[in-house]
């Protein structure tokens, strides 16, 4: 066999592979798209019946005008932007410090922070909405932004073993021409990081649209709610509002998918542009 | 003498300058989530209701729930849930992102992988039950006509409601680790692989001696945050299964929040939780200092 | 290359006194406050509850502030997946809205540990538009203690009924509806197990049934038998209660009926009526009523369970009650609200049109009437009046419910054996932690 046609096999198993995984992948959303286009009594055929006959496109308008889902994509858009963007910035920080700087208690910080991502929110919730209403952050969207912004242990552990597998030979380079520790982090670090940055900014933004306890436990003022919450809201003591719920879901997949779309072709470019690789 | 003179400034400066970078991180730690576990612990001391009468116990709490049943069964199916869904999600998520990273339409198909990820876990919960429904779900209807096997009743019966769950979890996450592999992928140097190619090495030696140890960073921050993860299911277990049935599917975090908020016991709640975060904490300290054998950093 | 050491005992030390250092910083944290005030009589309310039932409650909280220019309610609904938590969260933080939903569990516990206000002296005086013998007895439930005194009133109820699918029952050859039966007083068991034996030969299943109390209490209260007396759990003894239990095994051991299972409420049941693969709905209310509803050539109607001897049969009721915060400062016009809502006028308000529910208070059945239902609704009332809501011993005692419920899931799954053993296990799990929690 050549290494041509080699190739080409390869790439048709490839492909079959990765076709037929995704297929998979899909389906369950195809479900959900597809059932938000029926009545209840379309969605609970059995056998199943996957294509709605009739449509039933009004549900969308019914779900957006059933509950105020305008205010509520206006907060979720907004809260979401503001946490993601200041939690970048001061998770590559944190990570560049953990990875670069020696300053005392350095090693029991980190694994401080690495504990903290083993605190289950169920386990915290009534003594943090102790603190929020120390602050006076009840019922405002502080309370659900800044904790936030200014927390993820995650993205600082993950920033940090992206940090430490960089070559320090370019940061070792600039320090001896003089540059500050925040030359250093802002002109060559920070660059470096585009493609963990976004591959954490999908994740962090996806985290933060989809927020359900935050806001549904410190929010009390039906015109502050985030989407999350008013979907969930379709969910009755003793029924559940199907084909509404399915359409409101839908709907509010499409923001994190705009932001994935968006943010994905760096996770390829990011590091090559740096000129470093590749 | 001279050597350390020269060394101090520098030192002292990197000092201010590490605080500094950790500051605002550091903040959010102490004010959002160091204090109120603090405060969990003192909870996990004592008797607590809604009212407001609290009085100190001592490690009852912890004793009471050491004699729970449904402690060790929570702790059973949370440790069962882990063994399988994190060497799942990695050895899926893995072939995945190798296929994917050079590979004619792999934004179709990253977009395909990551759709299950953005979608809100209560409407997932909602179409997995349908989905799963043992009696007329799709699935099993599919399994039936199609394969011509018996399936079981999945979310139903005690021995495949925790592997159900397992399979709606990879489902949902594979998409998520997926990207971060990507991400590492595309951080290994071309030069190296291309170096290892022309040498005649095979593509499973390149992806052996090259790939996996340069990934070797990610795939640790993948095991340490995946066995976390798995560790706090429990939206699924809540909306799906409410634990069920029995007790087969009540994982450790469902219990702190039935214990809590159903059984109103915080102290109880509090006391599981702590048991659960020592366990984590045991588990991370213990990877991280294994690190040393496997993990590979370019510094 | 080198090889960074990992953490090291002395970091990890040295990070635990960290922790221990931020902890000081909380220590002050701990106390409460009172519940939220405001000037002109303003007071929020809370509730659970789908998209078009909370639409109805926000018009009735306009209207009312409307006819009340001196008081302004503001109504936050919450999920209802998260109703609990928040609730209880907002509770020990002393924020908690001044009037409020409750089921029965969770009220017990509420005025067990004294966070929500008594009401008897208001709702029997004069400015009472809802005095409390306009509600029928068995509504009471755990917002009533020993001593008379009340802390929740019923906002409305759901009876528990059998739905049946007329074209399941008459393709299994079933000549007469049950509605009929039940008038003519056969409705037994016997005649219900040999419609169900015709439905089930068929090829379909006769019932679907739950493990919850509503679902499973039915059958043994209908049969003639007891769940509870006083202050203990007693259907083990009770030899009808044992028999029906037993029966009901059998039922679906036989594959007559369906479980379920233990999936939450309302994820099963409609999809098995509407589907027609199934002759009857069992353990639901009138809640059922707007989702089958929206079936066209779905032909369906209520009947109560079957009785011993064929008469009306005491069946469980789920209500939830509303009960005013015992930190709310404005309670006068708390109580107004209250009253307003649980009236004649208030329930006719809420339940006009569709509704999903039944008026709990007399006076007000002519709202289901005038609305052109499909069922025979003189059944809710005569249910309602004979019914009763969670039994006072399994709802003052956390987490029973849950754990009967648990029990009752594993031997319907086919995991638990026999009945009448799994009867007795589930009695005296229950007496033990009834026991505990009275301690």
């Amino acid at each position: 066999m050549t290494p041509r046609s080699d190739k080409a096999v390869g790439s048709a198993a490839k492909h079959l592979f990765l076709g037929g995984a995704a297929l998979l992948m899909l389906l369950p959303f195809v479900w959900m798209v597809l059932s938000a286009f029926k009545d209840f009594s379309q969605v609970f055929v059995v056998p199943p019946q996957w294509i709605p006959d009739p449509m039933h496109p009004s549900n969308f308008v019914d779900a957006w005008e059933a509950l105020p889902f305008g205010r509520a994509y206006i907060n979720s858009v907004y809260i979401t932007v503001t946490i993601v963007v200041v939690q970048l910035l001061t998770c590559a920080m944190a990570a560049y410090a953990f990875a670069r700087i020696r300053f005392p208690f350095r090693g029991g910080l980190f694994v401080l922070f690495l504990a903290t991502l083993m605190v289950p929110t169920q386990l915290t919730i009534i003594p943090l909405y102790l603190v929020m209403r120390e602050i006076g952050w009840l019922d405002t969207h502080w309370s659900i932004i800044v904790p936030s912004a200014l927390f993820n242990a995650f993205g600082v552990f993950m920033l940090r073993q992206f940090i430490r597998g960089l070559p320090t030979s370019l940061e070792e380079a600039a320090t001896i021409d003089g540059a500050s520790r925040w030359k250093t982090f802002w002109l060559i670090v920070f660059p470096l990081l585009r493609a963990p940055m976004s591959a954490l900014g999908i994740f962090s933004f996806m985290i933060q649209w989809n927020n359900f306890f935050g806001p549904l436990i410190f929010l009390s003022t039906p015109e502050k709610f985030t989407v999350p919450v008013l979907v969930a809201q379709f969910k009755g003591q003793h029924t559940t509002d199907f084909p509404l719920m399915m359409a409101a879901a839908a709907l509010a997949v499409i923001p994190p998918l705009i932001v994935f779309l968006l943010l994905q072709r760096y996770i390829i470019e990011g590091v090559a542009l740096t000129g470093l690789k590749r | 003498m001279p050597k350390t003179s020269r060394l101090r400034p520098r030192r002292l400066a990197d000092w201010g300058w590490g605080l500094a970078f950790v500051g605002p991180q550091l903040v959010g730690l102490l004010v959002f989530v160091l204090g109120p576990l603090i405060f969990a612990m003192v909870l996990s001391l004592m008797e607590w209701n809604a009212g407001g009468t609290q009085r100190f116990v001592g490690l009852e709490n912890f004793e009471g729930q050491f004699r729970s049943e449904e402690f060790w069964a929570a702790l059973r199916n949370t440790g069962y849930f882990t063994l399988l869904v994190v060497p799942g999600d990695l050895v899926c998520s893995l072939l995945v992102a190798l296929a994917l990273n050079n590979v004619r339409g792999r934004v179709v198909y990253r977009l395909l992988f990551f759709m299950p990820v953005v979608a809100s876990s209560v409407a997932v919960s909602v179409v997995w039950l349908w989905l799963l429904n043992g009696e007329f779900g799709p699935l099993n209807s599919y399994l039936r006509d199609w394969f011509g096997i018996d399936p079981p009743n999945w979310l139903v019966d005690p021995d495949w409601v925790i592997p159900a769950i397992v399979l709606v979890s990879l489902w949902r996450g594979i998409g998520f680790t997926m990207v971060i592999f990507l991400a590492g992928l595309q951080s290994i140097p071309a030069m190296l692989t291309e170096a290892a190619e022309i040498d005649g090495a095979s593509s499973l030696q390149r992806f052996w001696h090259v790939t996996l140890p340069m990934l070797s960073p990610t795939i640790l921050f993948l095991a340490v945050t995946s066995i976390i993860g798995s560790f706090q299911v429990f939206d699924l277990a809540y909306v799906m299964t409410q634990g069920g049935p029995g007790n087969a599917s009540r994982t450790l975090v469902f219990h702190v929040y039935d214990l809590a908020f159903v059984g109103f016991d915080f102290g109880a709640s509090a006391a599981a939780g702590a048991v659960l975060f020592v366990i984590l904490l045991v588990l991370t300290l213990a990877q991280l200092w294994a690190q040393r054998r496997w993990v590979h950093y370019d510094e | 290359m080198t090889h960074q050491p990992p953490l090291r005992r002395r970091s990890f030390l040295s990070g635990m006194g960290l922790a221990g250092l931020s902890a000081l910083g909380v220590g002050t944290l701990a106390g409460c406050s009172g519940g939220s005030g405001g000037s002109f009589g303003q007071f929020t309310w809370s509730t659970w509850g789908g998209p078009s039932e909370v639409r109805r409650l926000k018009e009735f909280t306009e209207d009312f502030n409307k006819r009340h220019p001196k008081i302004q309610a503001r109504l936050v609904s919450v999920p209802t997946d998260g109703y609990r938590s928040k609730l209880q969260t907002q509770l020990s933080g002393g924020a908690a809205p001044d009037v409020f939903y409750a089921n029965d569990d969770l009220l017990s516990r509420l005025i067990r540990d004294k966070t929500v206000a008594p009401l008897r002296s208001r709702l029997e005086g004069p400015g009472s538009k809802s005095p409390v013998k306009d509600f029928s007895e068995g509504l009471w439930g755990a917002a009533r203690q020993e001593d008379g005194e009340i802390y929740g009133v019923p906002v409305d109820c759901n009876p528990i009924v059998m739905w049946f699918n007329k074209s399941v029952l008459a393709d299994a050859g079933v000549g007469e509806e049950p509605t009929r039966t039940f008038e003519s007083g056969n409705w037994n068991r016997d005649t219900f197990q040999s419609v169900a034996e015709k439905i089930r030969d068929n090829g379909k299943s006769a019932a679907a049934v739950g493990s919850d109390w509503l679902g499973v209490y039915a059958w043994l209260t209908a049969g003639g038998g007891k769940v509870y007396d006083e202050d203990s759990f007693v259907a083990h003894e009770d030899p009808k209660s044992v028999e029906a239990f037993e029966w009901l095994h059998e039922m679906l051991e036989s594959k007559t009926f369906t479980y379920i299972g233990s999936l939450p409420e309302g994820q099963g049941q409609e999809a098995l009526f509407m589907s027609n693969n199934v002759g009857f709905a069992t353990g639901v209310g009138r809640w059922l009523l707007p989702v089958i509803s929206e079936s066209s050539g779905l032909e369906y109607d209520i009947v109560p369970y079957p009785s011993a001897d064929g008469s009306l049969p005491s069946t469980p009721m789920a209500t939830a009650y509303m009960a005013i915060n015992a930190k709310a400062v404005k309670k006068e016009e708390a109580f107004q609200f209250l009253t307003d809502f649980v009236s004649v006028a208030g329930q006719r308000f809420r339940l006009a049109g569709a509704g999903n529910a039944v008026p709990s208070i007399e006076g007000a059945e002519d709202v289901l009437a005038e609305s052109d239902t499909p069922e025979t609704v003189q059944y809710w009332f005569d249910l309602r009046a004979k019914g009763y809501s969670l039994p006072i011993p399994e709802a003052r005692t956390p987490g029973l419910s849950d754990a009967i419920s648990r029990k009752i899931d594993v031997l319907w799954t086919g995991g638990g054996g026999n009945a009448r053993a799994a009867l007795r296990d589930i009695g005296e799990n229950a007496n033990r932690m009834i026991t505990e929690a009275g301690a």
